[in-house]
């Protein structure tokens, strides 16, 4: 991250200032008087405490009290000896020959080819957060991988983890999935059965690229993506022994263009959009040159749109939607100016100071991703139109209604097909041999495909994820319960 | 190298051995509270005098972290952060009706930059975000604090700190 510049602004406090600050701070001190008789008094109170102690003990009727309230308090058990008690408790944690792996994470990372060659494995359905939280596998009635290997599936978090098994979840992905994997890692988290996943955003490419990198403890267990992995990065991963890869569909990112029913519509395209809403536009015909955006209506920006103010609101820079925002409208608006376009493999920081930046003249008001007053506020002001998410849109569809895009309507059938423009679709990839030794990767991805994350009411649904159609999630569902892999 | 990246883990230290060396403890802290109220409230706060408040208040309290440096730092810093909430409501409930009205508009970032102070032209970026974000930017800036304390002092995830970390300062860098 280029943030040199915000470190350059620290500077040193003043040293007379420092100084003066720390004698304040000691006279403070002393005049409290408080810290040396604290020392003195506590020091004095431990040494007649331990002195009485060490008399009482010397008494023969005190040692007979003492020993016989810890017979009573073991419930009438004396031990034999010390030892033996002591290695008694030891022994209980041990394993006995049969069952399978203790609460111990002691096995090796299993050899890929052998888990790879199992027969379907099996994710054991999790019971709700609501009903307790979830429960360790039980030996003997779950499928997870063969014995010999470990058994039973991964056990919690425990206190004797050798340091060579990573014990938490490393998710890297793109920007689009962030909120959503975020939500489930949270849902996750909250059970305390295993360490919160750690997850960095480092962009669909980036993240795919690392997920290929290799198997094993240097490398992430899940990739998330706002697009298909490619056939290229494919065969990065299988140059690497990344093989087995789970593919997960969770759904669809849309931003759409919502109005008041009060108001008519018009027909947009994202260059429109940016032309209306960057801070800085290029000049006509002039090549590399920008100047402040000085347009207050539709009309001003194209003849054949309405004589209408821009008014737009917005997700703000930390709502859930701006990414969606930002990569499906503005910068594909950006990019209808080619020497714009180029500055993407030239200078992105350039690129993305140009294309992201919106207006702050009040033409643009930024809102959370999921305003709960959007209808109020557009129907308070006609003109306006809001870029929200579909979810939010079909939450309110009584009240909102939605103005195509290019000539597309943003309805369910195309965003699904991709023909709306500001849709894509996103995917969470993972590597099945990782499922085999990451604690709490399979419960995380039972969580990820469930109900209560992608269905219709999901919590995903309500952060603005579009789930696939009912079948198919199911089918999805299933596939990712089972563990199935792509096929090459 | 950023100071996070200098210093891992600096303000984890548990020392076991003996009481903790306040004199090394304030030498280290006072740049980063400092600082901290100088990314937070802008050049126009009075910096040293929040600064000297808050460790007035900590070092009244530090006995009872004799042997915890990480949780003293935790303690320290939410100090600062409630004296600048005071210090912010105090100047918002302050200022008279007439002096309110009286006042010259806030410049724009552009007005400020021309003077020449990138204090106060952050100061101008800054205080279009939302109060959560600014916090984020002078603990992280300011503070020079890792992404793990800053999230603990949050109650936000780790994660979540570096998404919101990542958004901000590419929107301030496009702006500076």
């Amino acid at each position: 991250m280029n943030d040199e510049f915000l470190y350059r602004l620290r500077e040193d406090p003043p040293p007379e200032f420092a100084a003066r600050l720390k004698a304040r701070l000691e006279r403070q001190a002393v005049a409290a008087g408080r810290e040396p008789r604290v020392k003195l008094v506590r020091a004095v109170a431990a040494a007649l405490l331990l002195g009485a102690t060490a008399f009482a003990m010397m008494s023969p009727s005190v040692r007979e009290k003492t020993y016989a309230l810890i017979v009573e308090l073991r419930g009438g058990e004396p031990p034999a000896n010390h030892e033996t008690s002591v290695q008694h408790s030891l022994e209980s944690e041990l394993p006995t020959p049969q069952s399978p792996a203790p609460a111990r994470e002691t096995a090796p990372a299993p050899a890929p080819a052998q888990q790879v060659g199992q027969p379907a494995s099996v994710i054991e359905s999790q019971p709700s957060a609501a009903t307790g939280g979830a429960k360790s596998a039980q030996p003997g009635t779950n499928m997870l991988s063969p014995p010999g290997v470990i058994g039973g599936g991964i056990p919690p978090k425990t206190t004797t983890t050798p340091s060579a098994i990573r014990t938490q979840i490393s998710i890297v992905g793109s920007a689009a999935v962030h909120s959503y994997t975020e939500a489930v890692a949270e849902r996750f988290s909250r059970r305390g059965d295993y360490e919160p996943p750690k997850i960095e955003m480092q962009g669909t490419g980036g993240a795919l690229k690392l997920f290929c990198s290799g198997v094993g403890m240097h490398a992430p267990d899940i990739a998330t993506a706002a697009r298909r992995i490619s056939s290229t990065e494919l065969e990065a991963c299988a140059k690497n022994r990344v093989r087995d890869i789970i593919e997960i569909k969770i759904g669809y990112d849309a931003v759409v263009i919502a109005r008041s029913k009060l108001s008519s519509r018009f027909n947009l395209t994202r260059r429109h959009i940016f032309r209306a809403l960057t801070r800085q536009i290029p000049v006509p015909n002039d090549v590399q040159t920008l100047f402040d955006n000085p347009y207050s209506t539709w009309r001003q920006i194209d003849p054949l749109l309405p004589d209408r103010s821009i008014q737009v609101f917005g997700p703000g820079l930390t709502a859930s939607t701006r990414s969606a925002f930002e990569d499906l409208v503005l910068e594909p608006g950006c990019d209808s100016t080619p020497w714009i376009k180029a500055l993407k493999s030239t200078d992105s920081a350039r690129y993305v100071g140009i294309c992201n930046s919106v207006r702050d003249d009040g033409v643009y008001r930024p809102i959370l991703g999921e305003d709960p007053l959007i209808v109020e506020k557009l129907d308070a002001d006609p003109n306006a139109i809001a870029f929200v998410s579909y979810s939010l849109l079909r939450k309110h569809e009584t009240q909102l209604d939605a103005s195509p895009l290019e000539g597309v309507a943003p309805i369910f059938e195309t965003i699904e097909a991709g023909s709306y423009p500001a849709s894509r679709t996103l995917y969470v990839y993972v590597k099945k041999v990782h499922t085999a030794f990451i604690p709490g990767l399979r419960t995380f991805i039972a969580e990820y495909v469930s109900d209560r994350a992608m269905g219709p009411e999901g919590y995903l649904v309500s952060a603005g994820l579009v789930p696939p159609a009912e079948n198919e999630r199911k089918r999805i569902r299933a596939d990712a319960m089972t563990l199935k892999t792509m096929t090459p | 190298m950023t100071v996070d990246e200098a210093t891992p883990g600096r303000l984890m230290d548990w020392d076991s051995a003996s009481e903790l060396d306040w004199d090394a403890i304030y030498a280290d802290q006072l740049p980063r509270i400092y600082n901290y109220f100088r990314f937070r409230l802008g050049p126009d706060a009075d910096i040293e005098d929040l600064t000297a408040r808050t460790f007035e208040k900590a070092w009244r309290g530090r006995a009872r972290y004799q042997r915890d440096r990480a949780g003293f730092s935790t303690w320290l810093f939410s100090i600062a952060h409630n004296v600048g909430m005071d210090y912010l409501r105090s100047r918002r409930a302050h200022l008279p009706l007439d002096a309110a009205m009286e006042a010259p508009a806030p410049e724009t970032p552009e007005g400020e930059a021309a003077h020449g102070s990138d204090m106060a032209r952050l100061a101008a970026l800054t205080e279009q975000l939302p109060e959560r974000e600014r916090e984020i930017i002078a603990l992280k800036y300011g503070a020079a604090i890792s992404n793990r304390l800053i999230a603990r002092l949050t109650g936000l995830s780790e994660s979540n700190v570096g998404t919101i970390l990542h958004r901000v300062v590419q929107t301030l860098r496009s702006q500076w």
